[in-house]
């Protein structure tokens, strides 16, 4: 046996990944996924030499080639002598109502969509998993609770509470997160006490609630509420939707989570770690997380899709980026005026609302390929056959 | 335990799950300043103008616990406040709108069902074959597309197009008829069947046609979910050992398939179905914007404030709560439906 | 002599895995004869099981039947099954050949009662014996003055499937709710049926026991159930896949004297696959021992236990733990069978392994009187007896 034998003989990681690899590329529905999003992760990174940006300053806001409210079709010529001097000739896919440049639009909405997309999944996981990790890991009644908390969130239509995040959440977010950050910081400093003397968990966590509350009083009672630090967060629209997003989001990683950890935990070599002496952080990282890690990312996948299709309805509806802000969702609601109305060809301008639209439509298909191929290869049950 | 115990035990249950509910909802609320929140009390313009003594009366600066109770008061007393974008209090805002949205989830449910459950099961027993891949490439593609594009589509093909199905609910003469006639009655609230017991059966045509196509809308997108929970739980059922057991009494393999496995593989998609009928009660919100049926969805979407306007914050709540109930409610029945099907869980 | 009803010739069953091809039967022998119990005794991994599948022709995929003969007496003709078309080979299933499984609670389905799980089997095989028992309880109860139309529709109903299956009254009949009641009342006869079978089990109360779920039954229970509904037909071949093996050593013993008493009185031949050798010693006339896919001995079982000729049959009865002996193991473990030892596959845990061992494989031979070996020490190369 040469080493390169040597060393798939013996890892047993390197030989699953290998056999993912092998099916991955066996099942046409995952190629066509990878296609599409490395389709889409190019233009995103090319855009600025796709589609220079007419003022360097605010990329995102889709030039308008003057002010008419007609739109024009693919292939006219751009008027305006400023616009023409910085490279642009023609409107390769016409224009909105408005006269703003689809083509522009639509390429750097790719950016918007994959920011959109990646930074309420990277959030939503993070909290996810955080809850996911101390709900399974604890169990009992912070198990209880969270649980609960998670079922009630999870128990509201996403858009319409996306859309009431974002009203209520005000322009500058007046932060006073002295008071909540000290609580969670003198409960994290219990709990880590606790940890450390080997307490029950019960106990430490009783013993925090404790000082939390001991803290509470004293600081309402007798201190009278100074504030402690103030932060003031400037948030756009955009940025309220993300934040709206991301809070409604996080439930379905935080069940995915606890439900691997609960049964990763009853499996019979988790027992045996422990009687082998693995401390119960080494278990967590060496077992649970791995077993975890294939579900996670399966949802984390079809979620960017779900995201960004839930934000165009969101800009659909006019909530979300500030007009002429390059988003897809946005350019068709331009559209929907020039679609209807009774004309007799409801087709003439097309190019508004189909080309837009086929770009939400497979940037989402690639990710949900990807996402439902993966399911499929990585689900342990279906593997061997 | 029984059937009944078990019920009753889930519905004990639900309490808590609701209070929940509640009080998030009450700090949802508290996230809006007090001119906002005192709109809930407002049914006309002069009242606008005296919101402070409106804020005062309700106690709307004082703290959060003299508010929470006063609240709830509001609450079991049945007054939700006052909707601005519904013209009415919000319970019967609600309550008159329900119908329109019920008729959509109603029609197109069982439509998404039936067809994923087939779909799933050719799906499976034909796995990585193309029947497979077309089929679930089908449902994915229906997953992606954008609601509100595929909704325009259909509009523009259908109605300016060929002139077949229109959007709305209904036609300019039927509603001539239902609101002017007084031969009207509404039995069950549904367009379609109301028409045939009233003996109008044109107004039953021509609900159908309305209802074509949202509900072909819904349909397309929501097909994924079943198929993919039928189409895993057919795999898992095919590889267990009375399968072979099956097979081995010398049963067809149609029998097989469609008896042993197919009983298994539906518990779950059971759960799906229920969660999903719960989750298009309240999420049609595009297609009822894009077909501009009047419903609930909608009528969330004027109030949270689409489009820039003020938002109605009472609605919001109202809608919110509304939501919360209805989740909570099919869960309970979900699980209740799940442990009929499968004895294990009923049987202990 | 007693007949053969049951003849595998050379079966070779591979399994195509991501690991490579497994060679798990490498030409099979087994003759069952009429009225015998036939042991298969081996180690885990020997291919007992497969073999046991292959029968049936349900060897599941990855597994391929790659080769062989399996002759099956019916109706007084020998058929390869191998060859017959999937047709066919439903009717012999539960019917002339049935099957009992190791784990008897994985065997039935949760969501359907122990004895819906009997009648699918009574109605699918039996049907006809079923209807004709139908229509004679109509018959009684119309004469006897207690039947109303329904009832004397139901009789033509039935009387009409045994006579014309194909009819299209037939079919418009079975569309109708309100006229389907002939089903249920064939059912009830096969309900009975049912009964009396998990009676014939020794299942205590089985009236109540037909209406329960799997998962309320015991692990003993379950197997008997499992074995209702296998005899249930009559079959005059039953394999039982280490049917004792999941259950109590207690629960055990009453298995396994319930299925003598039951072969008694059925009448069928059994083909019981299993690794312990005490069971063999009790239960069975003849045994086969295999080891990695091969039968490499086989015969009467006083011959094997008191004159064992393969090797290996002689260092798996001296490894039976007996009180006042040291213990003792075979050296070495079974080969994978993905790349195959060539030659014998047994040749290096051999203590008597000569060069030709590695070399070719053995052919069976009878050595004496129906007591058959494959092994290089009784033969030579050619194969003839030495």
């Amino acid at each position: 046996m040469n080493l390169k034998q040597l060393k798939t003989e013996l890892s047993p990681t390197l030989k699953e990944v290998k056999f993912t690899l092998k099916r991955v590329r066996k099942s046409p529905l995952s190629i066509l996924g990878m296609a599409i999003i490395t389709f889409y992760v190019i233009i995103a990174v090319f855009a600025p030499v796709l589609a220079p940006p007419v003022d360097p300053n605010a990329p995102y806001a889709i030039f308008h080639d003057g002010y008419g409210p007609t739109p024009r079709p693919p292939g006219s010529e751009v008027l305006d002598s400023w616009i023409r001097n910085m490279g642009w000739t023609v409107h390769y896919f016409g224009t909105a109502e408005g006269q703003l440049d689809i083509y522009y639009g639509c390429i750097w909405g790719t950016r918007t969509a994959f920011r959109i997309g990646l930074m309420v999944v990277v959030i939503s996981l993070i909290i996810g998993l955080l809850m996911g990790c101390l709900s399974g890991y604890y169990g009992g009644i912070i198990d209880e609770i969270l649980m609960r908390f998670t079922d009630i969130i999870l128990a509201f239509p996403g858009l319409i509470l996306a859309m009431a995040l974002v009203i209520a959440l005000p322009r500058v977010w007046r932060l006073e997160i002295g008071f909540p950050l000290a609580i969670i910081g003198i409960f994290i400093i219990i709990m880590l006490i606790g940890h450390f003397l080997k307490l029950r968990s019960a106990i430490s966590a009783s013993l925090g609630i404790l000082s939390v509350a001991i803290f509470a009083v004293l600081y309402y009672g007798v201190l009278g509420s100074p504030p402690i630090y103030t932060m003031g967060i400037e948030l756009t629209d955009l940025d309220k939707v993300l934040v709206a997003l991301a809070l409604v989001g996080w439930p379905g990683y935080t069940r995915v989570i606890r439900g691997e950890i609960l049964r990763v935990r009853q499996e019979d070599y988790v027992e045996a770690a422990k009687a082998a002496g693995c401390s119960d952080v080494r278990i967590i990282l060496r077992h649970i997380l791995p077993n975890a890690m294939y579900s996670v990312v399966i949802m984390a996948s079809l979620d960017i899709g779900s995201i960004v299709l839930t934000a165009a309805a969101l800009s659909f509806l006019g909530i979300g980026a500030p007009l002429g802000y390059a988003d897809w969702g946005q350019m068709i609601s331009f559209a929907r005026g020039w679609i209807w109305s009774g004309q007799e060809n409801p087709w003439q301008f097309w190019y508004t609302f189909i080309i837009p639209g086929l770009f939400i439509f497979t940037f989402v298909l690639g990710w949900n390929l990807l996402g439902d191929a993966f399911r499929d290869i990585l689900d342990p049950t279906l593997r061997r056959r | 335990m029984g059937l009944l115990e078990y019920t009753i035990r889930r519905i004990l249950l639900i309490i808590p799950t609701l209070l929940g509910v509640i009080l998030l909802i009450f700090a949802v609320s508290q996230l809006f300043t007090p001119e906002q929140r005192a709109t809930l009390y407002i049914t006309s313009e002069r009242q606008m103008r005296d919101i402070d003594s409106i804020i005062n009366q309700y106690h709307l600066r004082e703290s959060v616990f003299t508010q929470l109770i006063g609240w709830l008061q509001q609450l079991l007393q049945g007054n939700l406040g006052y909707s601005r974008t519904g013209g009415g209090p919000v319970l019967q805002v609600l309550l008159r709108k329900l119908p329109a949205t019920f008729e959509l989830v109603i029609w197109s449910i069982p439509l998404t069902v039936f067809i994923g459950i087939y779909l799933g099961t050719k799906s499976a027993v034909h796995r990585d074959t193309s029947i497979d891949h077309i089929t679930r490439m089908i449902s994915i593609i229906g997953w992606s597309l954008p609601s509100f594009w595929l909704g325009i589509m259909l509009i523009a093909i259908f109605f300016q197009g060929l002139g077949w199905f229109p959007p709305e609910r209904m036609s300019q003469p039927t509603f001539n008829y239902i609101t002017l006639s007084g031969n009207w009655h509404w039995y069950t609230g549904l367009l379609v069947i109301d028409g045939l017991l009233n003996g109008t059966p044109w107004i039953t045509i021509d609900a159908l046609r309305h209802i074509i196509l949202p509900t072909i809308t819904l349909t397309t997108i929501n097909i994924a979910l079943i198929v993919r929970i039928m189409r895993s739980g057919m795999l898992e059922a095919l590889g267990k050992g009375y399968i072979v057991m099956a097979k081995a009494k010398g049963l067809s393999n149609k029998e097989v398939i469609n008896k042993h496995a197919r009983r298994n593989a539906l518990i779950p998609v059971m759960t799906v179905a229920g969660l999903l009928t719960a989750g298009l009660l309240t999420g049609v919100t595009i297609t009822e914007t894009v077909f501009n049926i009047d419903g609930v969805g909608r009528w969330a979407a004027v109030a949270a404030g689409g489009g820039g306007t003020v938002p109605d914050v009472p609605a919001v709540l109202g809608f919110a709560l509304f939501a919360g109930i209805v989740y909570v409610v099919a869960n309970l029945v979900v699980d209740i439906m799940y442990a009929y099907i499968d004895p294990r869980i009923r049987l202990g | 002599m007693t007949q053969e009803i049951l003849t595998i010739d050379d079966l070779r069953v591979n399994f195509y895995t991501y690991e490579g091809v497994v060679e798990a039967l490498d030409g099979v022998n087994l003759r069952l004869k009429k009225g015998e119990t036939l042991g298969v005794v081996g180690e885990t991994g020997c291919g007992k099981s497969v073999t046991g599948l292959s029968t049936l022709v349900l060897v599941p995929p990855p597994g391929k039947i790659e080769g062989g003969r399996i002759y099956v007496n019916v109706d007084g003709k020998q058929i390869d099954l191998l060859k017959q078309k999937e047709n066919f080979l439903r009717r012999i299933r539960g019917e002339d050949i049935s099957m009992v499984f190791q784990d008897p609670r994985s065997a039935l389905n949760p969501v359907y009662t122990a004895g819906d799980q009997i009648i699918e089997v009574l109605l699918h095989h039996r049907g006809r014996e079923l209807v004709e028992k139908a229509i004679e309880r109509l018959n009684k109860e119309i004469e006897g003055g207690k039947a109303g139309f329904l009832k004397k529709f139901h009789r033509k109903t039935l009387q009409t499937i045994l006579t014309n299956p194909r009819s299209t009254k037939l079919k418009i009949i079975k569309r109708i709710p309100l006229l389907r009641g002939y089903k249920k009342i064939v059912k009830q006869e096969a309900r009975k049926e049912a009964i009396e079978m998990l009676r014939a089990m020794r299942i205590p109360d089985p009236e109540r026991v037909v209406d329960m779920y799997p998962h309320e039954l015991s692990g003993g229970m379950a197997q008997r159930v499992v074995i209702a509904m296998a005899l249930s037909c009559n079959p005059s071949i039953l394999i039982a896949d280490e049917p004792t093996t999941n259950l109590d050593v207690t629960v055990q013993l009453q298995i396994l004297l319930l299925i003598k008493e039951l072969k008694e009185k059925f009448g069928s031949s059994i083909i019981y696959i299993t690794h312990d050798m005490g069971v063999v010693a009790e239960m069975c006339d003849r045994v086969a021992v295999m080891y990695a896919g091969n039968v490499v001995e086989y015969g009467n079982v006083l011959d094997i236990f008191k004159k064992p000729l393969h090797p290996y049959t002689k260092a798996l009865l001296e490894s039976i733990p007996r009180p006042g002996k040291p213990f003792k193991s075979i050296e070495g473990t079974v080969p994978s069978l993905i790349n195959p030892p060539k030659g014998c596959r047994f040749h290096d845990r051999c203590t008597y392994a000569m060069e030709v061992c590695t070399k070719i494989k053995p052919k069976m031979i009878e050595v004496e009187n129906e007591h058959f070996v494959q092994c290089f020490l009784y033969q030579s190369i050619s194969g003839e007896q030495k």
